[in-house]
């Protein structure tokens, strides 16, 4: 801090001394260094994110089948796929019904993990480390087990329903189960939740418990008025990060059903990877891209803005 | 809070339970990989087979490009992850601690942009790299995700909580910037360096989407995309897929078992992941 303070008087003398802000030899060497520092990154920031934004704000308003030159066509995109395509609805329809049954399901689990995780229990760090383990192995492998498990014929789970003389459904392979199906499989990697509010619990300060007996609040009670209260921030930090995550669903959909069958699992990640890379269709796929984009912004802004009814920051008055 | 006995069962059986569901779909992976198609496809299902089929994993390696696709994924992670230490920590660096005209410009710039997801860039990104000719190299593979803008963010954000006199020691002892960047920066953030590396190195090990697009040439498939393409072709080869899978998971486990803490306060500090 005085460091900084230092240099700002520095250079201040340096504008007034020589009438045009002139470096001293220290401050010229700290920039040098900087420009050679951040170089390679600003370089490889321009080029592979700055360049590409502008890009897609292009190829977005152009029809572009990649071999001839883009045409510009201006919004004819964004009304194509607003007013004349059944499939973008298709693959919204989905994505939505996957995102509204993923995510407060899975953020329901993962919180029971933690609050089991945060018990003294015997063998708690093994149970920890097998409840997280889903969640980092490669979901082309996951996808690939599940397509076993969920195998009509001679899969896993419904070899399991038969053992209760039920016929269990057709799960991927029908145009009803294989949303639900790839529900249930999402709830397979519930262990970066049980992570995230594991930290929030451990995060509480056990004199706030403690008051809380005192004051004669059962373990019920504890939870809703401490517990709750106090891990608000980082549930909401996890919806947000799982709605933008599960808005962005497509290997799943990829390997396993191929966006069937139906169109039942047509995510919207899957549907522009289509009109992308199978039909060559640049320009609108670019479009549905930044429909998504924007879909997932209005989404996690609502759900910030609905935190000040429900988030309960430390040390602010009047919070809920 | 103390909870009674019979509570206290209860939980421990219910936390078993669960644990015994989550690892049912792992054992059947492993048990499948090591059955003939015969005993995988029989009902009801095989748990132990009968006499283990070493030979489906010697066959996935040889015969169905597992061996080589492990080769390129562990070449393409390896250079990746490093690259990107390198590349965000020294932006990392100069944004935090170097002043240079232009700075706080490019950085709310840099901020701006960081909002915006992979799936807006990734086609120019597709275009560049194919009027480039980079199609079905490692260049295409590797080069796009060095210069990760979160990583470079992270770091920063660790870098701005250690202490500006020691930058100031450095300096007074005759160091220069490089030393502070050497020797007190880097030594000094190696949580955050480790957090970076291991979800940059979850992310590139595990993603399916942008090798898909820039490999065509089964020579330089990745894992995830040798296990798809497999998936497509030998669509009844179970066993050889699972075998396929297991190796593909292997590496993953083995770095998540012996990083484990890191891994669990890297994922709790920012919870970015999938």
């Amino acid at each position: 801090m005085l460091s900084r303070q230092a240099q700002a008087g520095q250079d201040a003398d340096g504008v007034t001394a020589g009438k045009r802000p002139r470096m001293s030899g220290i401050a010229r060497k700290e920039a040098i260094a900087g420009y050679i520092a951040i170089s390679p990154w600003l370089l490889g920031f321009m080029i592979f994110q700055l360049a590409p934004i502008l890009g897609a704000f292009y190829i977005s308003s152009t029809e572009w089948r990649i071999l001839s030159a883009p045409e510009f066509i201006g919004v004819r995109n964004f009304d194509k796929l607003l007013f004349n395509d059944d499939l973008f609805w298709q693959s919204i329809k989905v994505t939505v019904i996957y995102v509204i049954f993923r995510v407060p399901i899975s953020a329901m689990l993962s919180l029971a993990l933690a609050l089991l995780m945060n018990q003294q229990l015997a063998g708690r760090r093994l149970f920890r480390t097998i409840y997280y383990l889903p969640a980092v192995i490669p979901l082309v492998a996951v996808s690939m087990m599940w397509i076993w498990i969920f195998n009509p014929e001679y899969g896993v789970l419904n070899s399991l329903i038969r053992v209760f003389g039920i016929e269990g459904p057709q799960w991927i392979h029908s145009s009803r189960w294989a949303l639900p199906a790839l529900i249930i499989m999402s709830l397979w990697q519930v262990g970066t939740g049980m992570v995230i509010f594991l930290a929030g619990l451990q995060g509480i300060p056990a004199h706030l418990y403690e008051a809380a007996t005192i004051d004669g609040a059962n373990t019920w009670q504890r939870f809703l008025k401490v517990t709750l209260p106090m891990l608000s921030p980082v549930v909401l930090f996890a919806l947000v990060m799982n709605v933008i995550g599960s808005f962005q669903i497509f290997t799943q959909a990829y390997i396993m059903t191929a966006g069937g069958p139906g169109n039942a699992t047509l995510f919207l990640v899957l549907y522009i990877y289509r009109n992308a890379f199978e039909w060559f269709h640049m320009g609108y796929a670019s479009a549905l891209a930044w429909v998504l984009f924007v879909v997932v912004l209005v989404i996690s802004l609502a759900m910030l803005r609905s935190s000040e009814h429900w988030v309960h920051y430390e040390g602010r008055v009047g919070g809920a | 809070m103390k909870l009674r006995r019979r509570e206290t069962v209860t939980l421990q059986l219910v936390t078993a339970l669960g644990a015994a569901a989550l690892l049912f779909p792992f054992l059947w992976m492993i048990s499948a990989s090591l059955q003939t198609l015969q005993e995988v496809e029989s009902f009801p299902p095989i748990w132990i087979p009968e006499v283990p089929q070493w030979t489906n994993y010697v066959e996935a390696v040889v015969n169905y490009n597992i061996g080589r696709a492990l080769f390129n994924s562990a070449v393409v992670t390896t250079v990746s992850v490093v690259g990107q230490l390198v590349v965000c920590s020294l932006g990392a660096y100069a944004f935090s601690r170097l002043r240079f005209p232009g700075r706080d410009a490019i950085f709310l710039l840099f901020l701006a942009t960081m909002m915006i997801p992979h799936y807006v860039t990734i086609i120019p990104l597709y275009t560049m790299v194919w009027s480039a000719g980079l199609i079905d190299t490692y260049t295409a593979l590797i080069f796009p995700g060095l210069f990760s803008p979160f990583g470079t963010f992270l770091l920063r954000q660790f870098f701005n909580q250690i202490p500006i006199s020691l930058d100031e020691a450095t300096l007074i002892d005759g160091g220069n910037h490089w030393h502070i960047y050497l020797y007190v920066i880097m030594p000094l953030s190696r949580a955050g360096l480790g957090a970076l590396g291991i979800f940059s190195f979850l992310g590139i090990w595990n993603t399916l989407f942008w090798p898909v697009l820039v490999i065509n040439s089964k020579e330089l498939f990745t894992l995830p995309l040798a296990l798809a393409m497999a998936q497509g072709q030998f669509i009844t080869l179970i066993h050889i897929q699972m075998a396929g899978s297991v190796i593909a998971c292997v590496p993953v486990i083995v770095v998540f078992l012996m990083l484990q803490k890191q891994f669990i306060s890297s994922i709790a500090l920012s919870g970015m992941k999938q």
